[in-house]
């Protein structure tokens, strides 16, 4: 399983990223980003687990206007 | 039927209470009243603000201060992200009532006054010619040849103070120049459509960088075409700023269909919001706008700068978050019953009041042609608005006496001395809110010495 966190300047557009996944049935959580993985200062992510790739989530947050900074992927550790 | 005394009511608690239900309409149409006053109030002050609210108005503020109450953006618990949540559904829904491109391109203010000014002072801001400092003495007089250079603005007859102060001050900055648009042919009649688009058109000139339309005048009916209005600016190429403060939830608006630019409008009139609701929602095509005011918003906070983006870059410190929510419930509200229904209600009840003065002689009511609307402007011959309103306030009956803050269509109304007595339906109000009315106009007319 890898953990996906979508790194996107404002919360309006953390919602509306969530909003626009949820409509395709991908479900996401708003969080906020460690400042140290931010360059500009608080930030936020759209933060989800699961089987979407990071080429589908470029596609429907694009579509959807959405304004996001960069994709971060993560192997979660095996329990 | 007594007359009210004010201290009537001292001795009760002021607590809200459930006073109707309008059965047909919902539960969440349960209108709620105050005890204090209990039944003896007829508000015919929908223009200043409409009263009383939905119930679910109340509700949603309530919750949001307990379930949705920490900073919207700011921190990642769970109450921030509530609100935050609660404000952006908000926005989704503000956009899709207003026919907005995108949820973000509506922003949040205190009224309509300050979304207006935001829009204005952006466009003043971006062509200042002259600077001044604190420590310069006084700025040097514009000169004819500068004036004729600055960007030029076009407003119509019907624009409130909100349109008009922030115009004068920055005329008197020297950072633009303004012009009116005639609308009225005196008080009893509108120039047509076409006149009203010809007298927009012939004024429309190279400097022209913004034309404003207010929709719904402050003092009566009077409308303007804004989808037709919005067509010229549209082919002129000049944005459109609609002020829809008496228009929105009467009358259905689409930014762009109508080719609106940026419109403003109050929450807390017949969207049903609270005291303190204000929005501003920018077309798709619109002109960058600068904030009149500059802080922090929970974005990009290691910048020195605002954010480029919208809404945060046109939103500095905490948003009202309880307002906002009820703002919300307000707009639930009306789609669910349906604008249509909401108009045809008021304009029947206008109809009847308009009727009634007509029918009264002594009374003189500005543009007594309109068929539709929601607000009545009138004056008794030889009574000061003054006393008539607080005669009528004096048995219960609230309406508002004066300018109402739209000094143009008093002067082409000839009503520039003493203002007009302004009445105004709107959600709530009753077939017998009018006859209650005209019962104490009936007393007024008699008490004044005027037979009808």
């Amino acid at each position: 399983m890898k953990r996906i966190r979508i790194a996107i300047g404002s919360v309006t557009y953390a919602e509306k990223g969530k909003s626009a996944l949820a409509s395709h049935g991908i479900p996401a959580r708003v969080v906020r980003l460690d400042p140290r993985e931010t360059t500009k200062g608080c930030a936020f992510a759209l933060e989800l687990v699961g089987t979407a790739t990071v080429s589908e989530l470029r596609s429907i947050l694009s579509a959807s206007h959405v304004r996001f900074t960069e994709i971060l992927v993560d192997d979660l550790p095996m329990l | 039927m007594g007359r009210w005394k004010s201290d009537n009511h001292q001795s009760k608690p002021c607590i809200v209470t459930n006073t109707e239900t309008p059965q047909k309409k919902g539960n969440h149409f349960y209108l709620r009243k105050s005890d204090h006053y209990e039944n003896s109030l007829t508000y015919l002050d929908h223009a200043a603000t409409s009263y009383p609210k939905p119930y679910a108005v109340g509700c949603a503020m309530a919750s949001a201060l307990t379930d949705a109450g920490g900073n919207p953006g700011r921190s990642s618990h769970v109450l921030s992200m509530r609100a935050a949540e609660l404000i952006f559904h908000t926005r989704e829904h503000a956009a899709a009532f207003f026919g907005a491109a995108e949820p973000e391109n509506v922003l949040f203010y205190p009224n309509a006054t300050y979304a207006i000014n935001t829009v204005l002072h952006s466009f003043g801001k971006r062509n200042l010619i002259k600077e001044e400092t604190a420590f310069s003495k006084k700025a040097e007089p514009i000169s004819d040849a500068q004036k004729a250079h600055l960007p030029h603005i076009l407003i119509s007859e019907m624009e409130h103070n909100a349109v008009l102060r922030p115009l004068y001050e920055m005329e008197q900055h020297g950072e633009v120049v303004w012009d009116v648009y005639p609308v009225f042919r005196g008080a009893a009649e509108m120039l047509s459509e076409a006149e009203i688009l010809a007298n927009i058109k012939s004024r429309i000139r190279p400097e022209t960088v913004l034309v404003c339309a207010c929709h719904v005048s402050n003092v009566c009916a009077a409308m303007l075409p804004i989808d037709k209005i919005g067509s010229l600016c549209r082919e002129m190429h000049v944005p459109l700023l609609v002020d829809a403060s008496q228009s929105a939830g009467i009358y259905d608006i689409d930014m762009q269909r109508d080719h609106i630019d940026y419109l403003c409008t109050a929450g807390h009139k017949a969207l049903l919001g609270p005291a303190g609701s204000g929005l501003l929602l920018i077309g798709e095509e619109a002109p960058r706008l600068y904030s009149l005011v500059q802080g922090g918003n929970g974005v990009e906070s290691l910048r020195a700068a605002m954010p480029d983006f919208l809404p945060e870059m046109l939103e500095a410190g905490t948003l009202a978050t309880p307002v906002i929510a009820g703002l919300d419930a307000g707009m639930r509200c009306l789609s669910s019953i349906g604008l249509e229904c909401v108009r045809g209600d008021s304009h029947r009840l206008y109809r009847r009041l308009r009727e009634m003065l007509l029918s009264m002689r002594g009374i003189t009511v500005c543009q007594p042609g309109l068929e539709t609307g929601t607000t009545l402007s009138f004056c008794v011959d030889g009574i000061s608005c003054m006393q008539v309103s607080a005669f009528l306030s004096e048995y219960g009956i609230c309406t508002r006496s004066g300018f109402h803050c739209a000094p143009m269509p008093h002067r082409a109304f000839g009503t520039e001395q003493d203002g007009t007595v302004r009445i105004s339906v709107g959600f709530g109000n009753t077939v017998q809110d009018t006859e209650r009315f005209y019962r104490v106009m009936k007393a007024g007319m008699h008490e004044w010495g005027k037979l009808f």
